[in-house]
């Protein structure tokens, strides 16, 4: 039976709207109201990134994240704004922001349409800032004229960097500022980062941009470092300026090493970061530490796992999903690999990136969606990142994000024990 | 007969549509002039003031968006049927897309009766999408240009019949004819003629300077109603003349800016 997937989604190139990243940039900024110079349909991805961020941190167990949720304000543009322009619409808007929900400061992301027909949303802004005394954000990105979400994030990012922060304060000793987002404060990838740097007697004083109240903001030029929530895609290159700009402006030295992912990730991270703080001691009584805790969960995963047969599925671009992460893990566990597959969702030219990220960390054969089929079948497990219509299949659905730390290794080997034990024949999805 | 008229901003063109609007209205057609441009100058003439109430304007104000015929179509000269699509102040908004939205209202409205002779005035230079739509979407199938020897109005001619070329597949929109609005530049209507030559058309009329004209604007008339029986008012008769009974609609062939040059110095002694 041939692998029939529930959704595909095949990309040429990366390709995003900038209004949810100025959005996010300050989503949980106390003091902060964002206004899309849109029409409304525009703000429906930022409030479903919000209602689905707040869902998935419920099911995952965090506690109710943030006390503050900037509100999200459309001009809503019409036909007539797109012939007559729509610079008094935005007046009145920010305006009505000014006088309902008072806030500490404005900021304005910019629609397509608004690229399109040139309202001048700089000089309104410079006048209602004026007019209410209240600083009020534009930015240069028009929606998806601009292709990405990260040119809205780091925009803002950097503007709340030129424009709020100041220099001179004391530094805070081993105080660190987050930088980047990845699920905010308590999510489990700062929860991670958070627990590791604590061997380092770090404290986190805040995440910066999207969590950093306006009366909070001069805390960040206090840090003593700042450590970016990053990875290897575009939103690294966006902190990492982020960073290089915190460095030459305020004296604070940033530590931009890539994702402690994996078991390999990990090590490297702590040592890295314990070379640079000069505290290798800290760094190998982490890593000890870290390794011991992994271990004891392989005893039991490898126990548990014995005779299993694992197949992967992979059809994600290599730019949103690494696989060493996925193949260090099912080495660790001693399972039995049937082979991965790659789905038909690749454009030949990523396809073949990704047969090479997978064949400099593994020899297991590589299917086709059609050749996979059997494989699949004869698997017990199947990890994959995108969901199979197989409704007996066991599935573990790969995560976008990579699962951080040790703390994340060991949440996925245990969702990996509790779909290949599902009772009787069932099948079934458990979201990694 | 649905007619456009374009052309080079300020050579003429609304001028020359309101003088042709007021001729087909004697010769007993029923006329219909559509003004492209947010000036709202187009129908100036024939209503003997700017046009208040214009399309998009009434479109704006309505609250709910709403409009109907009676507040968009105005009376001028004769009878004939005046209908400004307006659009947004200088250097704000899209007039592109306001002409788009101004004349899918104006279908929807379904104002224009059948048996009209339409005449769309349309902004300047062919500058973005909206104001292709006249052409594009097959509101008007013939299109006049109206252009003096002067350089930079026969290369806006040029481009606009590059606009004409690039739509020629795809409906009915056909050049025709260059309609020569003299400037007194030295071997003009010679130049207009192989100019219009070269383009695979001809050159339709070619209307004498007259100080009569001007004094017809200051007045806010047509030549047609202040001097019925001057010379020029009988130029534009005979264009309208020639514009009914003209049977040579053709595919232009634009020429490439260094063979515009080329054509131009070869007159400009």
């Amino acid at each position: 039976m041939p692998i029939k997937t529930k959704r595909f989604i095949i990309k040429k190139r990366s390709c995003s709207c900038s209004m949810p990243g100025v959005w996010r940039a300050v989503g949980y900024s106390k003091g902060a109201v964002v206004v899309f110079h849109s029409p409304k349909a525009c703000a429906h991805v930022a409030h479903t990134m919000d209602i689905n961020a707040h869902f998935r941190g419920i099911a995952r167990g965090e506690r109710e994240p943030y006390g503050y949720t900037a509100p999200l304000i459309s001009t809503m543009l019409t036909e007539k704004h797109s012939i007559f322009g729509g610079a008094k619409q935005l007046e009145n808007c920010l305006d009505f922001v000014v006088k309902r929900y008072k806030p500490q400061y404005i900021v304005i992301a910019n629609s397509c349409v608004v690229g399109v027909i040139g309202d001048d949303v700089a000089a309104v802004a410079a006048g209602a800032e004026e007019k209410h005394n209240l600083p009020i954000i534009t930015l240069p990105c028009y929606g998806f004229l601009d292709g990405e979400y990260y040119a809205g994030y780091y925009g803002v990012a950097e503007a709340l960097v030129e424009r709020f922060l100041v220099g001179g304060l004391p530094k805070v000793q081993d105080s660190v500022i987050l930088l980047g987002d990845n699920g905010g404060p308590n999510g489990e990838y700062a929860v991670e980062v958070k627990r590791l740097l604590a061997y380092f007697d770090l404290q986190v004083i805040g995440q910066f941009p999207g969590y950093v109240a306006y009366d909070d903001m001069n805390q960040v030029t206090t840090a003593a470092l700042s450590v970016v929530l990053g990875g290897r895609t575009q939103a690294n290159d966006s902190l990492l300026k982020i960073a290089k700009k915190l460095e030459e402006k305020f004296a604070i030295p940033y530590y931009g090493g890539v994702y402690p992912l994996g078991w390999q990730g990990t090590r490297e991270w702590l040592a890295d970061l314990g070379r640079k703080l000069h505290k290798e001691e800290s760094a190998q009584k982490a890593i000890a530490e870290q390794k011991e805790r992994l271990e004891r969960v392989l005893v039991d995963a490898k126990e548990k796992l014995r005779g299993k047969k694992v197949a992967v599925c992979i059809g994600r671009q290599l730019e949103y999903f690494r696989p060493e992460w996925v193949m260090e893990i099912l080495k660790l566990i001693e399972i039995n690999q049937l082979g991965i597959v790659l789905l038909d969702s690749y454009m030949p030219k990523d396809r073949a990136s990704m047969e090479q990220a997978i064949k400099s960390c593994t020899n297991i054969n590589i299917f086709n969606q059609l050749e996979g089929a059997k494989v699949v079948e004869a698997a017990d497990i199947i990890l994959t990142t995108h969901e199979l219509e197989a409704y007996n299949a066991r599935q573990l659905f790969l995560p976008m994000l990579p699962t951080v730390g040790v703390t994340g290794m060991i949440k996925l080997i245990k969702n990996i024990i509790k779909i290949a034990y599902r009772h009787g024949d069932k099948g079934g999805i458990v979201y990694g | 007969m649905k007619i456009a008229f374009y052309g080079k901003g300020g050579i003429g063109k609304s001028t020359t549509a309101a003088n042709v609007s007021a001729a087909f209205s004697q010769k007993g057609h029923k006329v219909c002039q559509i003004g492209c441009d947010p000036k709202n100058d187009s129908t100036r003439l024939l209503l003997g003031h700017i046009c208040k109430q214009t399309v998009l304007d009434t479109v704006r104000d309505s609250e709910d968006g709403e409009v109907t015929a009676e507040q968009i179509v105005h009376e001028g000269f004769n009878g004939i049927k005046c209908v400004e699509a307006g659009g947004p102040e200088p250097g704000v908004g899209c007039a592109g897309r306001g002409i788009i939205v101004a004349l899918e209202k104006l279908n929807a409205l379904n104002v224009i009766p059948e048996d009209s002779l339409v005449l769309y005035d349309v902004l300047g230079d062919v500058v973005c999408g909206g104001f292709a739509v006249p052409i594009r979407e097959g509101y008007a199938t013939d299109i006049y240009i109206v252009s003096s020897g002067e350089l930079m109005s026969l290369y806006a001619a040029n481009n606009i019949a590059k606009g004409i070329c690039r739509f020629a597949g795809r409906g009915k929109a056909r050049l025709g004819g260059i309609i020569g609005n003299s400037r007194n530049t030295v071997n003009e209507e010679k130049l207009l003629k192989e100019f219009a030559a070269r383009l695979n058309t001809n050159l339709i009329a070619f209307i004498p300077r007259d100080i009569i004209v001007n004094q017809a604007e200051n007045k806010r008339q047509t030549v047609i109603e202040f001097a019925p029986t001057s010379n020029q008012a009988e130029v534009y008769r005979r264009l309208a003349e020639d514009i009914e009974n003209s049977q040579k609609l053709t595919v232009p062939t634009p020429m490439t800016f260094e063979e515009l040059e080329e054509l131009i110095s070869k007159y400009a002694d």
